[in-house]
C-alpha cells in the first residue's frame, strides 16, 4: 500500500469533519443485533427459576442495553467520546452477564429450549451455553471494537479541528496544493510518455537504417 | 471547434405537437448562451434535449466533436441545475454535493478536494454540514450549482435557475452567476423566461417564440436591433410602443397621427412607400419635443426614470420613460417625439401555412 502523503493525511482527516463515523456506528449496532439473538433464545428457557421476578429484571436489563447501545451508536456516529466510554461499560456488562443466567443453566442443566429444529437434552446444556457465551461475547466484541474506533476518530476529529481552527492547517490551501501536485504529475506522465514514444521512433528509424 | 454544436434541431412528441422547430447554434467553448422567450416557446424543451432529458426527434448534437444524439444523458459529460434545486432533504449538503461523484464510485479523497473546491467558490463552506431545509433559498440555488460544478462537466445547463427567488436575492444571484462563469470558464447553457437575466448574464441571447428562433445576438443587438416585431416587444422593460401605419411622401402615417421622416429613413423606406409597415419606438427613446398629442393616464416616478403612461387619439396606449422626475396629472396632455435614430420599422405580421402568425421583419 502506498505511504499518504502529509497533504492527503490532512485531507483525510478533514473528511471525518463532514463524514459520520460509520464504521463505529455499524459495529455499535452488530453488537445490538447480537445481544438480540442472545435475548431470543434465553426467553426460549421455560424452566421455573426463569419464571420469577428474574425474568422481569431480565427484561428490564435487555431493553436498557438495547436502548443504551442505539443511543451510543448514534452519538458515536457524530464522533462523541463519552458514548464510547459507554460502549466500553456496556460491553463489559456483557462479559459479566455470562456469569449471570447462562452460567446456572449450565450448571443445573436447564438449557434445553428448541433451537432451529435442535432440543438438546439436558445433558447437552453446554451447546446452547456456548451459543449464549458466542452471542454474549460476539456483542461485547462488537461494542468494544465500536467504541476504540470511535475514540480514535474522535480524537483525530478534535486534533484536526483544533490545527485549523488555529490556522496551522488551511483546507483550502491544501486542495490547492494537491490540485498543483496533480497537475504537475499529469505534465511530467505526459512528457515521460512523450520522450518514451520519441525514443521508440528513433529506435525504429534507427533499426530501418541497419544501424542498429 | 466550437464547444457544442446544435444542428436542425426539431422536438415533436408522441401526439404530434411540435415544441421546437429547425434549432441551429454553435456554442463557443466557455460561451454564457441564454435561451429567452415566454412561456411554452420550447426553450426549457431545447435544453432538455441537449441534457439527453428529452429524445431528439431530428437533427444532431455534437459535444465537444462528438455526436451526442442518441447518447444516454450519463455520456455527454453535462450537469443541469433545476429551478426547483433537487437536492435530496435527507442528505447535508457535503453529501449532496458529493452525490454525484460517490455514484461514480470516486476515491473519497478527490471527492472531499472538488467539494471543498466548489464550497469555496460558492462561499458554502460553512453551510456543508447543514442539510438544505435549513439554508435560503439562494443558498440552495448555490448547492445545486455546487453539484453541478464539483463534476466539472463540459457544459452547464440552467433552467431557470433564478425563478424560485425573490427580486433582491435574484439581483445578487445574477452578479454570483457572472462571477462564477468568469471563475470557471465555462461553457453554459441557461433558459430564462426573464428578460434581464438574459441581458445581464448572456455572451449571446437565443431569442425563442412558438418554438422558433427569432433572433440569436448579443445583448445590445436584441435590444436595438431587434429582427423582428416579437423580439422587439419581448426584449426591453417596458415594451417597444408598435404603431401601424403607412408610408407616404417620406410620411409615416398611421390613424392617430402623421409622422415626418428624415432622409435616411425616408431612403430606408423607399420600397414601402404606400404600403402598411409597423413604426416601434422604445420608452425612453420618446423625447417631449414633437407633435404628436399624449393624453397622460398615469404618472409612475422609479426615482432615476418617469414611465409616463397616455394615451394617443384616446385609443392607442403608449409607454414613455423620461430620465426627469415629472410630476403630471391624469388628464395632462403633452406633445411627444420619436429619436429619429432610435425609430425601428418592422414588416407586417402574415401568417403561415399552418395558420401561425409570424413576427413581422425589421426593415433596414
Amino acid at each position: 500500500m502506498e505511504k499518504k502523503t502529509p497533504n492527503q493525511i490532512i485531507i483525510n482527516h478533514d473528511i471525518m469533519r463532514y463524514k459520520k463515523n460509520k464504521w463505529a456506528q455499524v459495529l455499535a449496532i452488530l453488537g445490538l443485533v447480537f445481544n438480540c439473538l442472545y435475548f431470543m433464545l434465553l426467553y426460549a428457557y421455560t424452566d421455573e427459576h426463569f419464571r420469577t421476578i428474574t425474568i422481569g429484571f431480565s427484561v428490564i436489563l435487555t431493553l436498557i442495553v438495547l436502548l443504551t447501545v442505539f443511543l451510543s451508536s448514534e452519538n458515536v456516529k457524530n464522533y462523541n467520546k463519552t458514548y464510547c466510554i459507554v460502549l466500553f461499560v456496556v460491553a463489559a456488562f456483557q462479559i459479566l452477564r455470562i456469569f449471570g443466567y447462562p452460567l446456572y443453566g449450565l450448571n443445573h442443566k436447564i438449557l434445553t429450549a428448541g433451537y432451529f429444529g435442535f432440543y438438546p437434552t439436558p445433558d447437552q446444556s453446554w451447546v446452547e451455553f456456548i451459543i449464549l457465551l458466542v452471542y454474549l461475547l460476539a456483542s461485547a466484541a462488537c461494542l468494544i471494537g465500536a467504541g476504540v474506533i470511535g475514540i480514535i476518530q474522535s480524537v483525530r476529529l478534535q486534533k484536526h479541528i483544533k490545527k485549523v481552527e488555529s490556522g496551522e492547517v488551511d483546507i483550502t490551501a491544501v486542495v490547492k496544493a494537491m490540485e498543483a501536485e496533480d497537475e504537475a504529475n499529469a505534465v511530467a506522465a505526459k512528457t515521460a510518455a512523450e520522450e518514451a514514444l520519441k525514443e521508440t521512433e528513433e529506435k525504429i528509424t534507427a533499426s530501418g537504417n541497419g544501424e542498429v | 471547434m466550437p464547444e457544442v454544436n446544435i444542428q436542425h434541431l426539431d422536438k415533436i412528441y408522441d401526439g404530434g405537437v411540435q415544441a421546437v422547430y429547425d434549432f441551429n447554434l454553435d456554442i463557443k467553448d466557455g460561451e454564457f448562451i441564454v435561451l429567452v422567450g415566454p412561456s411554452g416557446c420550447g426553450k426549457s424543451t431545447t435544453l432538455r434535449m441537449v441534457a439527453g432529458l428529452e429524445d431528439i426527434t431530428k437533427g444532431s448534437l455534437i459535444i465537444d466533436g462528438k455526436d451526442c444524439t442518441k447518447e444516454p444523458p450519463k455520456n455527454r459529460d453535462i450537469a443541469m441545475v433545476f429551478q426547483n434545486y433537487a437536492l435530496y432533504g435527507h442528505m447535508t449538503i457535503y453529501e449532496n454535493m458529493a452525490f454525484s461523484l460517490t455514484l461514480r464510485k470516486e476515491n473519497k479523497e478527490i471527492i472531499h478536494r472538488k467539494v471543498m473546491a466548489a464550497a469555496e467558490i460558492l462561499d458554502l463552506k460553512s453551510q456543508l454540514n447543514k442539510k438544505p431545509k435549513q439554508l435560503s433559498g439562494g443558498q440552495r440555488q448555490r448547492v445545486a450549482m455546487g453539484r453541478a460544478i464539483v463534476r466539472n462537466p463540459k457544459v452547464f445547463l440552467f433552467d431557470e435557475p433564478l425563478s424560485n427567488l425573490d427580486a433582491k436575492l435574484r439581483g445578487s444571484m445574477r452578479r454570483e452567476l457572472i462571477l462564477l462563469h468568469k471563475k470557471l470558464n465555462a461553457t453554459i447553457m441557461y433558459v430564462t423566461h426573464d428578460q434581464t437575466e438574459a441581458l445581464t448574464l448572456a455572451d449571446r441571447i437565443v431569442c425563442m417564440s412558438m418554438g422558433h428562433v427569432q433572433q440569436i445576438g448579443n445583448p445590445i443587438e436584441l435590444y436595438e436591433k431587434p429582427a423582428n416585431t416579437f423580439v422587439a416587444t419581448f426584449i426591453g422593460l417596458p415594451p417597444m410602443n408598435m404603431f401601424e401605419g403607412v408610408i407616404e411622401k417620406g410620411c409615416f402615417k398611421c390613424e392617430l397621427f402623421d409622422y415626418p421622416l428624415n432622409e435616411k429613413q425616408t431612403g430606408l423606406l423607399k420600397d414601402y412607400d404606400g404600403k402598411n409597415i409597423i413604426l416601434g419606438v422604445r420608452p425612453e427613446n420618446i423625447t417631449r419635443a414633437g407633435h404628436v398629442k399624449l393624453h397622460i393616464t398615469n404618472n409612475e416616478n422609479l426615482g432615476m426614470n418617469t414611465l409616463v403612461h397616455g394615451k394617443i387619439g384616446g385609443v392607442k396606449n403608449v409607454v414613455c420613460k423620461f430620465a426627469e422626475w415629472c410630476n403630471y396629472q391624469a388628464g395632462d396632455e403633452i406633445e411627444i417625439g420619436f429619436d429619429p435614430e432610435m425609430m425601428h420599422f418592422f414588416e407586417l405580421p402574415t401568417v403561415d401555412e399552418q395558420g401561425k402568425e409570424v413576427p413581422g421583419k425589421a426593415i433596414r
